[in-house]
């Protein structure tokens, strides 16, 4: 079990299991803290061990210990792995089987194919980077959600045990993250991948009290089983043609061109599908439209799970099975991204709540990522992914410390002149906001260089894609124009809400935001640091880049790595441009609440996608089901109009047999004449055949 | 275990004993419930409880003797639990042999019993336990205990819905351990009685009406089920049954007609209602009419060893039984009704109908929700197994897949418009069932065999599953029931706010139900998912895409009866400690058997091999 040098993998499973602890001792803690509520005797002392009706952050502590306690393995994990001299891959992997469905045959009949799932874990360099951030990235919001939902200690709303709960949640959130980024195979991730939605459900609908909440957590979660459903497809497309789903086995299987066994049809439906679900978990278009409302959740699950995290996890999953991609679909990954970065930077430029302008910029960027991964960037894509998470995430702490401090307003409008009381929170957040614009020698820079050198390469190895290029990088532009926009209104000019007594966030809110900020200047640098190609994190990626099925990828290669300081120079005169924009609209004369009215239009009504969606798809199927129940049967609670239902047309059968029951009773009248009468009939009728056969 | 007992014992037949008490305990239970004074209610409960627990650990005895005998063969290098000698058919076949005969002693640990029970018409009582049916049994056990816990209180005529519960639990246990037609259809109508009475009498609402319609529904299926039970009694399986049971027949026509000894083997005749014979008559059958005759092969006993295949021959099937001369018994087989067409197709709708009521199916799914079944009524795999053995339904394995597809869909759409909870949850059985039948209808042949033990695995898993999450959804219904007086969707709300230890138990039972990995309800589904798509990507497409209606009907209803504010649910009571006892264990077994599936694929899967791999050949 620890044996550690055989097995250093079993690090990252352990760090895994670790946020596991809290969310069992949580569960069981809470259930037992509430059954044991008034009782005396020893029953009394337990619940007072479990922290009783005070209100008392004791959850809150125990899971940052256990999360921080994660980070620590993993990044010892990545002491190990690094130094590793990588001779024997095996030592990095295991796997134990879940279910066996006859692997094991008698006589002449030959084990087949498909035998059995087996869960197991796979320790490579994106596994290790990806943990890392994940936990670093999950510890630091963990302790800012101490301060942040430190009302929530007391009973709010009549209801108790709403921290720990909290708590309970963004636990089992991270183990199933964590399980999700070891995994080996995709029907583990398949799970893990439920598994982080229904954690984001919970925390989405949060607030039990807020109607909203529990809209949006449904929607949040019936978009993502739609994509879903298609990576169900895509699994099932692998399992019945190759009988595993073991991600190595079956990148291997694509690594010389299409395998045996496959129709081109079937491969690009294996890669429609997988990608499916990838757009929903990574609310691309058409599946983008949950990620917004999901704002409704607590600040600090908007951070880690909506921003840094799981959203990515789409991402990640496209970077795994990346060679398993027929070049139709990359392309289409790639237009999708780009479509999905486009849309969401309209969007983000009319926004008004702090935190939908952030989730729309969170779309963006994961359109950049996609796009990048489907141009064939697949080291920029996923360094970007790594980036993104650390400065998104300072972005929405910034902005929780700020709707913390404003006693939860989050409208942009009723802000300004913050950054004379919180000063911390504001620096931090400028960062951000330069890290997220591409300023150089920031982390964002490095990352979306490479990026946009890549959309540059494949556009004009491919010259028929030059969108595939020009959209990013006029987003580029736009990104820097919403990011300062954002800043300049919360921070900028003075006050618009005099009545607004606006305070800094306490040292547990603004050490995260410290710790992230520095990480967000230097996470990606190398040596030399102006140089954006020498970036460690990205060389260390792409050195591990796989080969895919991208069209004309060799020389989109070539051409990416010869244009990329051009790429880079355009995207930088693209943010200043952008950038200043936003100053003289916003810094300059900063504008007072009357000028800044609610916004209308095609933006501010994110290009109609949920008003069509509710009345094609919503609309339509309630309508069917009400349809069907009524047509089914009619009920006391639910009288139908319809005349015949499915119910009523069997319930007919019967009653025609009553009715038929009830004229022949009345034959039986017990009138003799009438006895006599038929049976006088009868005989005169049997007489007659008779006669009728004799003759 | 033998060993411990004194020697005379040994001469009995010890597995006849366990079974039969294994089924025939309940009703004892409750016939000794009528000597309890009408005043003592808590003794009757615990009396009661104790029966069925007693019940349920004979099955879990059952459970560690079946284990067994499935290690007896298995050889260590190999590992395998699949050894031919441990499948229910050839065990049978072997009580049949010995049944027969006379001579030699019954085999004592076989966990398969067969008797006499109605010489004259080859009605035999028999019993026989494999994986399948032994899951199903150790389910009713557990819900029986649950639902004797959860009618705790019930206080009027609290000894006859005891013992009415008492005798269901027989009725099923019989049902589901029967390997002889006509003793599952009296175990089959034995369950019926029970449910009427406990619905019509201890039910809700318009109480009678629906006992009426259940009675009404399930009565015309089990009428189409006797009818084929008659009609396959018709044909004569001489040359299937071992050849002991011939030569007792001829002895006797020789003695009684006076007949000579070729003209009495001439007419001698066989009929059976054996489950296992039958099965093989439907499978030579199925070859016949498909022009495959040349397959069937005589039996040449177990001591021969696996047959080793000849390159360019068609493989073999081994059908008839040792010592039939093949040419004779293929003459015979094509000479009989059943070898018409006209004839397999009847044979299949009327049994389908029976399987089809009890499913319940599309559009004969309608007693479900009047009846809102509380009390499991689970697929009786053995009818489904039958049903699927016989030759047509290789032609139909389509269309029946077809309607497991609709019900999926059209039960998910349905239970999204209802408004009352209750009837919500009947109409998701419905749409749960529809993957049960998807996986059994999943019929692949040859190399793709193996798919469709997926989709049978699926299946057989999809059934505890939802036997889990059903009974305890409802139970929790209950629970808000005895609350609120009402189920309706559009008055409840804001259950979390004064029940949070019931919301968080429910939750969990709504995502397994759902199928949300890492709970029971995921596994059997994809299982399911994963052997349709090799028999047909369409239906497997559509099974796929319900999942969101699936999802979308059950968190609404979530929403509006757990989440938001509501001043009329705000001072509810949270969880007694015996409602939370009945939904933890509901919860426990979702979690458990979603996280450790292999827990009860290990013992299920060999006899789901043994089921797919004997019609798999076809």
């Amino acid at each position: 079990m620890f044996d550690l040098s055989a097995h250093p993998g079993r690090l990252f499973l352990f760090a895994t299991l670790m946020p596991l602890v809290p969310a069992i001792v949580l569960a069981v803690g809470g259930l037992v803290r509430h059954l044991t509520r008034g009782c005396g005797g020893w029953q009394g002392t337990l619940h007072n061990l479990l922290g009783g009706d005070r209100s008392l952050p004791l959850a809150g502590y125990f899971t940052v210990l256990f999360m921080m306690a994660a980070a620590g393995l993993t990044i010892w994990g990545a002491v190990r792995f690094f130094s590793d001299d990588g001779t024997h891959p095996e030592r990095w992997a295991e796997q134990v089987g879940w279910i066996d469905i006859g692997n094991v045959r008698l006589g002449s009949e030959p084990a087949g194919p498909s035998s059995a799932l087996y869960l197991g874990y796979r320790i490579d360099r994106l596994t290790v980077l990806m943990t890392c951030m994940v936990t670093g990235i999950g510890s630091m919001i963990f302790l800012f959600a101490l301060g942040y939902m430190k009302d929530e200690t007391g009973i709010v709303h009549g209801r108790r045990g709403r921290f720990g709960r909290f708590y309970l949640y963004l636990s089992l959130f991270a183990f199933s993250m964590l399980n999700l980024l070891i995994a080996d195979n995709l029907f583990q991730v398949f799970v893990s991948w439920e598994l982080v939605g229904v954690c984001s459900f919970f925390l989405i609908g949060f607030y039990t009290e807020k109607k909203s909440a529990g809209v949006a957590a449904n929607k949040a979660f019936i978009v993502n089983r739609v994509g879903d459903a298609g990576f169900l497809v895509g699994l099932a497309v692998a399992f019945t043609t190759f009988g595993t789903l073991n991600i190595a086995e079956l990148n291997e299987q694509f690594a010389h061109g299409v395998p045996h066994g496959i129709s081109h049809g079937l491969w690009v439906l294996l890669g429609l599908g997988l990608f499916c679900g990838a757009a929903g978990k990574s609310a691309q278009v058409p599946l983008q439209t949950w990620l917004p409302d999901a704002m409704e959740g607590p600040t600090p699950v908007s951070a880690l799970i909506h921003a840094a995290t799981m959203v990515a996890a789409g991402v990640y999953l496209v970077g795994r099975c990346f060679p398993m991609f027929a070049p139709e679909v990359l392309l289409a990954i790639a237009y999708v991204g780009l479509i999905t970065l486009f849309l969401s930077a309209t969007v983000a430029l009319v926004a008004t709540d702090i935190k939908r302008v952030l989730a729309f910029s969170t779309c963006s960027q994961l359109g950049y990522m996609m796009l990048a991964i489907g141009v064939g960037g697949w080291s920029a894509g996923l360094f970007h992914l790594l980036t993104h998470a650390f400065f998104k995430a300072l972005l929405f702490l910034g902005a929780g410390s700020v709707i913390h401090g404003l006693h939860h307003e989050q409208d942009l409008r009723r802000m300004g002149g913050l950054r004379k009381v919180m000063p911390v929170t504001a620096y931090s957040m400028l960062i951000g906001v330069l890290a997220i614009s591409g300023a150089p020698l920031l982390s964002g820079w490095y990352s979306k260089d490479a990026i946009l050198a890549d959309a540059l390469g494949f556009s004009l190895a491919n010259p028929g894609h030059f969108l595939l290029f020009f959209g990013p990088l006029l987003t580029a532009g736009l990104t820097a124009f919403y990011m300062f926009r954002l800043w300049l209104l919360a921070f900028g000019g003075t006050s618009r809400e005099p009545d607004a007594h606006p305070h800094e966030s306490p040292a547990v809110m603004t050490l995260p935001l410290v710790v992230l900020a520095a990480c967000s200047v230097a996470v990606a640098w190398g040596w030399p640091v102006w140089d954006a190609e020498s970036s460690a994190l990205g060389q260390s990626l792409a050195a591990v880049a796989p080969h895919g099925h991208v069209t004309n990828g060799e020389l989109a290669h070539k051409l990416a790595h010869s244009n990329h300081l051009a790429a880079g120079l355009l995207a930088l005169l693209a943010a200043v441009a952008g950038g200043g924009y936003a100053w003289v609209r916003y810094g300059q004369r900063p504008p007072t609440s009357d000028q800044l009215r609610e916004p209308t239009g095609v933006f501010a009504n994110r290009w109609y996608f949920d008003a069509l969606y509710d009345s094609l798809f919503v609309r339509r199927t309630v309508q069917l089901a009400e349809f069907t129940a009524t047509t089914d049967r009619t009920s006391p609670e639910q009288p139908t109009k319809r005349s015949v239902t499915l119910d009523g047309l069997l319930t007919g059968v019967a009653k025609l047999v009553a009715a038929g029951g009830a004229e022949l009773r009345k034959l039986q009248s017990g009138r003799v004449r009438g006895y006599v009468l038929a049976m006088g009939l009868t005989v005169l009728i049997l007489l007659g055949m008779l006669f009728a056969v004799l003759r | 275990m033998l060993d411990l007992l004194p020697t005379d014992m040994k001469d009995r037949e010890l597995d006849m004993i366990q079974l039969s008490v294994l089924v025939f305990l309940p009703a004892a239970f409750a016939f000794l419930l009528l000597v309890v004074p009408a005043g003592w209610k808590s003794l009757m409960r615990w009396w009661t409880v104790f029966g069925i627990a007693l019940t349920l650990t004979l099955g879990l005895c059952t459970l560690v003797d079946y284990l067994n005998l499935l290690g007896r063969y298995s050889d260590r290098s190999e590992r395998t639990n699949y050894h031919p000698a441990t499948r229910l058919d050839a065990r049978a076949d072997k009580q049949i042999a010995v049944t027969a005969s006379g001579r030699g002693e019954y085999q004592s640990d076989d966990l398969v019993v067969r008797r006499s029970w109605v010489p004259q018409f080859d009605i035999h009582f028999a019993l026989g336990v494999d994986g399948i049916s032994l899951s199903l049994v150790l389910l009713t056990g557990v819900v029986s205990l649950l639902a004797v816990v959860a009618s705790w209180t019930i206080e009027s005529n609290l000894r006859g819905y005891l013992m009415l519960i008492l005798l269901l639990h027989t009725g099923v246990n019989g049902a589901f351990l029967s390997t002889d037609f006509f003793a599952f259809y009296v175990f089959y109508e034995l369950m019926l009685l029970p449910m009427y009475f406990l619905i019509g009498l201890w039910g809700s609402g318009n109480r009678k009406g629906a006992a009426f319609k259940f009675v009404l529904y399930t009565l015309v299926g089990s009428l189409g089920l006797l009818a084929a039970v008659i009609a396959l009694y018709t044909v004569d399986a001489r040359d299937f049954v071992p050849q002991e049971e011939v030569e007792v027949r001829v002895e006797k026509i020789k003695r009684e007609r006076g007949l000579k000894d070729e003209d009495a083997q001439r007419v001698a005749e066989v009929h059976s209602f054996d489950i296992s014979t039958l099965g093989k008559v439907g499978r030579a059958v199925s070859l016949v009419l498909s022009g495959q005759e040349q397959r069937i092969q005589v039996a040449r006993g177990q001591e021969a060893g696996p047959r080793v295949k000849v390159e360019g021959e068609p493989d073999g099937v081994e059908l008839f039984a040792p010592g039939v001369d093949r040419e004779e018994a293929l003459a015979r087989l094509k000479s009989q009704p059943i070898c018409a067409p006209g004839f397999q197709y009847l044979v299949f709708v009327l049994l389908f109908l029976g399987f089809a009521v009890k499913l319940p199916i599309i559009p004969l799914h309608s007693w479900l929700p009047d009846a809102h079944v509380e009390a499991p009524t689970p697929v009786s795999m053995l009818l489904a197994g039958v049903l699927l053995k016989l030759g047509a339904a290789y032609q139909l394995a389509w269309w029946v897949g077809l309607i497991g597809v609709v019900g999926i869909v059209y039960g998910g759409l349905a239970a999204m418009g209802q408004r009352d909870l209750k009837r919500l949850l009947a109409y998701s059985s419905v749409s749960h069932m529809g993957f049960v039948l998807l996986g059994l209808a999943a019929w692949n042949s040859g190399s793709n065999a193996e798919w469709w033990e997926w989709g049978v695995n699926g299946a057989v898993f999809q059934m505890l599953a939802h036997g889990v999450t059903s009974a305890g959804m409802f139970f929790a219904v209950g629970v808000i029931y005895d609350r609120a007086h009402h189920r309706d969707l559009t008055r409840l709300g804001g259950l979390t706010e004064p029940m949070p230890v019931f919301s968080g138990l429910s939750v969990v039972l709504f995502f397994a139900s759902m199928g949300l990995p890492a709970l029971c309800g995921f596994v059997g589904e994809f299982l399911v998912m994963m052997g349709a798509w090799r028999f047909c990507w369409g239906l497997a497409t559509a099974a796929i895409l319900s999942t969101i209606l699936t999802a979308a009907y059950l968190l609404w209803a979530w929403q509006r009866a757990y989440l938001g504010v509501n001043p009329d649910t705000a001072k509810f009571p949270d969880v007694t400690a015996r409602e939370f006892v009945v939904l933890a264990v509901f919860v426990l077994l979702s979690i458990g058997l979603g996280v450790m599936p292999w827990f009860v694929t290990a013992w299920t899967e060999p006899s789901v091999f043994a089921w797919v791999s004997s019609l798999a050949v076809l």
